[in-house]
C-alpha cells in the first residue's frame, strides 16, 4: 500500500516537473537557435567551413551538439555524479572484479543473456507503442525462441541461428518518439545521467519488467544487484576511459548520455 | 603460321598497353567515391590492430612507442586538425597558427593514448569488424566530399556501432574528420566541453591536454 501511494507520489511530481521544464527548455531552445544565427552570420572563413563539415545533420539547421538540454537542477545533479563515481570505484568496481575473478565468462554472459530476454515485455510494448509491428514481431520471435530453445535465455540461438535482431526500446524513446522533449538533465542515484523524460520513461518500464512482480522484496533486490553487478563484469574499464578521456567529465558524460539518446530515439 | 605469329604480337602488344594504363591511372578513376572511401578505412584500421597485436610492443616499456607509432599510421587517415578545429568550435579562432598545430599535437595524443590504454591488456586478434554500410553525403559549400561509413565492432562478445564520418578535399585523399561510438560523436562530445570557455586564452587550453597526457 505504501509503495503504491509512493509510486503515485512520484508520478505526480515528475509530471509536473515536465511541464514546467519543457516550457524553459523552450525558452533555452529560442535563445540557442537566435545566438545560432548571429554566429552564423559572421564571416570568418574558418568558421564557416567548420559549419559546413559539421554542420548539416539530421537534425536540421543547429548541429545536434548545439541544441543543449537545460540542467537547472546542475548543483544537485553535480552531488549525485560525484556520489556515483565514488560508488563505482569504492563500491561498485572492486565487487564486479571479484565477481568476474570467481565467474566464468560463459556464465556471466548467459547471465547478461538471460536478463535481457526477461526484460522482453519492455521492448515488445514499447515497440508496438512506436507503430513498430515488425521489430515488435522480432522481438517476439526471439523471445519463444530464446526462452525454448536457449534455456530460458541464457543462450541466444535466436541471434546465433536465424539471425534475428534485437531493438532495444524503451519508455523513455516512445515519449522521444511522440516529439516529447527531453525536459531537463538529470543525474539518479545509482543509475546514471537520464532526463525528465527518460526518468519517466523509466516508471513505465519499471510496469513491465519482470523484478517488479517478484514477492519477496529481498529477492527483488538480489535478483537487482546480481544484474547490474553481472553487467558491469563485463565492460570494466569503460567508465574509466571516457572519464579520463574527458576534460571536464560532468559535461562530457551529459553531452554523451544526450547524443546517445537521440541516436536512438531518431532510430 | 606467320600470319598467327603476327597476330599473337600485336595481341601480346595490345595486352601489355592495356595493363600498363590500367596500373597507370590513379585508382580514383576506377573505384567509386564510396568504395575509395572504405578501402581506406579498412586498410587504415588494419594497419592500426596490427601495430596493437604486434608483439615487438607487447612490454610495458614500450607503451610510448607503441602509441607513437600508431599515432603515425592514424595520421595517414584521420584528419586530426579537423578533429581539433571542431572540438574547439569558436574558440578555434583565437589560436594562432602556431597554437592551432601545438593543440592539434597534443590532442590526437590524447585521443590515441586513451584508446590505445583501453585496449592494452586485451587480445584484439577476436576483434571483428563488419562494414555495414557506405553512404555518400552531400558535398560542402566549398566542395569537400564526404562520406558516412557504418561499422560494427565485435570485441568481447559485445558489438558496438561505431560510424565514421569521412571528407576528401580536393587533391588529397580521402579521411575521417569525427568519429561516433554508439551515436556519440567524438568532436561533438569535445564541442560541448568546450563550449561555454570563450574567455579562457589558448594557452590555458593547451597546456590543460598537456598535463591530461602526462597524467
Amino acid at each position: 500500500m505504501i509503495t503504491k501511494n509512493y509510486i503515485r507520489l512520484t508520478v505526480a511530481i515528475l509530471t509536473v516537473w515536465f511541464v514546467v521544464a519543457s516550457t524553459t527548455t523552450w525558452l533555452f531552445a529560442d535563445e540557442s537557435i537566435k545566438s545560432d544565427k548571429v554566429y552564423n552570420q559572421e564571416k570568418d572563413n574558418d568558421l564557416n567551413a567548420l559549419d559546413d563539415l559539421y554542420g548539416d545533420d539530421e537534425y536540421g539547421s543547429t548541429t545536434s551538439y548545439d541544441a543543449p538540454v537545460a540542467d537547472p537542477l546542475y548543483w544537485f545533479n553535480y552531488a549525485i555524479f560525484s556520489f556515483n563515481d565514488k560508488l563505482y570505484f569504492w563500491l561498485l568496481k572492486p565487487v564486479a572484479q571479484g565477481y568476474k575473478f570467481i565467474t566464468p565468462p560463459q556464465l556471466r554472459n548467459g547471465l547478461k543473456n538471460f536478463f535481457h530476454n526477461a526484460l522482453f515485455p519492455v521492448r515488445f510494448v514499447n515497440n508496438i507503442l512506436q507503430g513498430k509491428g515488425e521489430a515488435a514481431l522480432c522481438e517476439a520471435k526471439s523471445f519463444v525462441i530464446n526462452t525454448v530453445g536457449g534455456g530460458v535465455g541464457f543462450a541466444t540461438p535466436a541471434q546465433y541461428i536465424f539471425k534475428i535482431k534485437t531493438y532495444n526500446e524503451d519508455f523513455g524513446q516512445t515519449l522521444g518518439n511522440y516529439s516529447i522533449n527531453e525536459g531537463f538533465y538529470l543525474v539518479l542515484p545509482l543509475i546514471g545521467p537520464s532526463t525528465l523524460r527518460d526518468s519517466v520513461g523509466r516508471v513505465g518500464d519499471f510496469f513491465l519488467s519482470p523484478t517488479t512482480y517478484i514477492e519477496s522484496t529481498e529477492l527483488t533486490y538480489a535478483v537487482s544487484s546480481l544484474e547490474v553487478v553481472n553487467a558491469v563484469s563485463l565492460r570494466i574499464g569503460d567508465y574509466e576511459t571516457l572519464k579520463d578521456a574527458a576534460l571536464d567529465p560532468y559535461v562530457a558524460f551529459k553531452n554523451g548520455y544526450i547524443q546517445m539518446r537521440r541516436e536512438q530515439v531518431a532510430k | 603460321m606467320e600470319k598467327l605469329l603476327a597476330f599473337n604480337k600485336v595481341s601480346t602488344a595490345i595486352f601489355t598497353i592495356l595493363t600498363l594504363f590500367i596500373v597507370w591511372l590513379p585508382p580514383s578513376v576506377l573505384l567509386s567515391a564510396d568504395t575509395e572511401a572504405e578501402i581506406v578505412l579498412r586498410n587504415g584500421v588494419n594497419s592500426i590492430i596490427d601495430v596493437l597485436n604486434d608483439p615487438a610492443f607487447a612490454d610495458k616499456s614500450h607503451k610510448e612507442a607503441k602509441r607513437d607509432i600508431s599515432l603515425s599510421k592514424a595520421e595517414a587517415f584521420f584528419d586530426f586538425k579537423e578533429f581539433s578545429r571542431g572540438a574547439l568550435g569558436q574558440n578555434w579562432r583565437q589560436f594562432s597558427s602556431g597554437q592551432q598545430s601545438e593543440f592539434t599535437k597534443y590532442f590526437s595524443q590524447l585521443i590515441a593514448n586513451t584508446y590505445i590504454a583501453r585496449l592494452d591488456g586485451e587480445s584484439l586478434n577476436d576483434i571483428k569488424i563488419t562494414y555495414l554500410k557506405t553512404e555518400i553525403i552531400d558535398a560542402t559549400k566549398s566542395g569537400i566530399e564526404r562520406a558516412e561509413i557504418s561499422t560494427e565492432v565485435f570485441h568481447n562478445k559485445i558489438a558496438t556501432p561505431v560510424h565514421y564520418r569521412m571528407m576528401k578535399k580536393k587533391g588529397e585523399s580521402w579521411k575521417i574528420y569525427d568519429v561516433k561510438i554508439e551515436g556519440v560523436s567524438l568532436v561533438g562530445n569535445y564541442r560541448e566541453q568546450y563550449r561555454t570557455r570563450f574567455n579562457d586564452p589558448p594557452d590555458k587550453f593547451i597546456q590543460e591536454i598537456k598535463e591530461k597526457i602526462a597524467q
